[in-house]
């Protein structure tokens, strides 16, 4: 038994080192060119950089195109400004890779909560408005049926929406954004600063609106309500204008 | 025996110095990125590649430089995001290398086609695969140079960004254009 496995272990291991050469290949959709010969390529190196043997040497097979560094390290190895730096010469500095790691998904846990969001809005603009017109329009059915339902929609609303500021404002910025003026982030804040305005407000009014009732005004409440729906038409509004200013 | 020396200084003053071997050029231009997403076409452009060519007997050699950070898109924000996954604190440039074995300077102006074999390095990851240059000789000492070419992504191992859950395409289109001088030598 011991053989067969050695072998097993030889040609698992051949096949797990050939896997990211096929890998490429098939990534890069790369064609060999018919223009340059591999060899040709090599000794023209060697012979411009002065060192004609190894190189020369290296043109037998590891400088083919279509092949990524690790196939070509030393090909090219000139350097016609004499001052590039190597890239081994930059060290990564940890703190700054975990921000930029923690920076992306905080953003895209920000993206994925925003478009929830905006999705729980437009059913509590539905739900409200459904809830407006059975309470406060006139033939309404006054049944309240739709009461309950519009407030647990609007409570994930304003949850959802906490959560996606959340991911946004406590996100690293290990990069500081260039300032240009106006662009689409200038339009996605301003939009959501507008959404912000109408969520504070609409949380101030259903105060106002529970004094209206419990003083049994009317008038006041069927004012309040209406107030309510065109702030939550708007707030809706703002939000998703600030999620499709990305599409343009 | 004048007569002869000046014979030859004035043939030496008719033939272009393009067609000399080994000389040296350097360029100025603006080059740009071309990415595609759903929803958006984007454009990133740098003034500021740096180019030197060498040619001499054997053929030429070409190698340009840009700094990642001096590609702008028209929005800062995308900008600093192509900081982050280019990960431009580590890899700060993206630097092409090409050979030409053979090639020769045009002695007239005009036109050719130049196929270079490159070597892209953009996030620190190396790729190689030929590029057509079409490089237009407009005197011994001036010329102007064009080149679009794809690169993937992946191949540089760049994690594709997304927007709105959808990834941009893999392919990235690199396309410029250089003004090239002779080096006084």
């Amino acid at each position: 038994m011991k053989y067969p496995v050695r072998w097993f272990g030889v040609l698992l291991s051949g096949a797990l080192g050939l896997c990211p050469l096929v890998v490429r290949a098939d990534v890069l959709h790369l064609d060999v060119p018919d223009r340059l010969d591999a060899r040709e390529l090599a000794r023209f190196v060697a012979e411009a950089d002065g060192a004609s043997g190894a190189a020369a040497d290296a043109g037998d097979g590891n400088t083919d195109a279509g092949s990524t560094s690790s196939a070509t390290a030393g090909s090219m190895d000139f350097d016609l400004f004499g001052d590039t730096p190597a890239k081994a010469d930059v060290a990564p500095d940890p703190e700054f890779v975990r921000q930029v790691e923690q920076r992306r998904s905080m953003l895209q846990t920000h993206q994925i909560l925003g478009l929830s969001t905006l999705g729980l809005m437009a059913t509590s603009v539905v739900l409200g408005q459904l809830n407006y017109g059975d309470l406060y329009a006139h033939g309404g059915a006054h049944t309240g049926d739709f009461l309950v339902a519009h407030r647990v929609s609007t409570y994930a609303s304003t949850g959802a929406f906490l959560g996606t500021a959340f991911f946004s404002l406590f996100a690293p910025t290990p990069i500081p954004k260039d300032g240009e003026g106006f662009d689409t982030t200038m339009a996605h804040k301003i939009g959501v600063i507008g959404a912000s305005a109408g969520m504070v407000t609409q949380v101030a009014l259903g105060f106002l609106t529970a004094r209206a009732a419990d003083a049994g005004n009317p008038d006041g409440l069927r004012r309040m309500a209406q107030i309510h729906q065109a702030v939550g038409y708007a707030t809706v509004g703002f939000m998703a204008a600030a999620a499709s200013v990305w599409v343009f | 025996m004048r007569a002869m020396v000046a014979a030859v200084l004035m043939v030496g003053a008719a033939v272009p110095a393009a067609a000399s071997a080994d000389a040296r050029w350097s360029g100025k231009g603006q080059v740009e990125y071309v990415l595609e997403h759903k929803f958006h076409h984007v454009v990133g452009t740098s003034t500021e590649p740096e180019v030197r060519l060498a040619v001499d007997d054997a053929g030429l050699k070409v190698m340009a430089r840009a700094a990642v950070s001096s590609f702008k898109s028209g929005n800062g924000n995308r900008d600093a995001h192509a900081l982050e996954v280019l990960d431009a604190a580590h890899f700060p440039l993206v630097v092409v290398k090409g050979v030409a074995p053979g090639f020769k300077l045009p002695e007239t102006p005009g036109t050719i086609h130049v196929p270079l074999q490159v070597e892209v390095e953009l996030h620190g990851v190396t790729v190689t695969h030929p590029v057509d240059v079409a490089l237009h000789v407009r005197d011994a000492g001036h010329a102007d140079a064009t080149f679009e070419f794809p690169e993937s992504l992946t191949a540089h191992h760049i994690e594709r960004p997304s927007l709105m859950m959808i990834q941009v395409d893999d392919a990235l289109v690199i396309r410029g254009r250089v003004e090239l001088e002779r080096a006084t030598p």
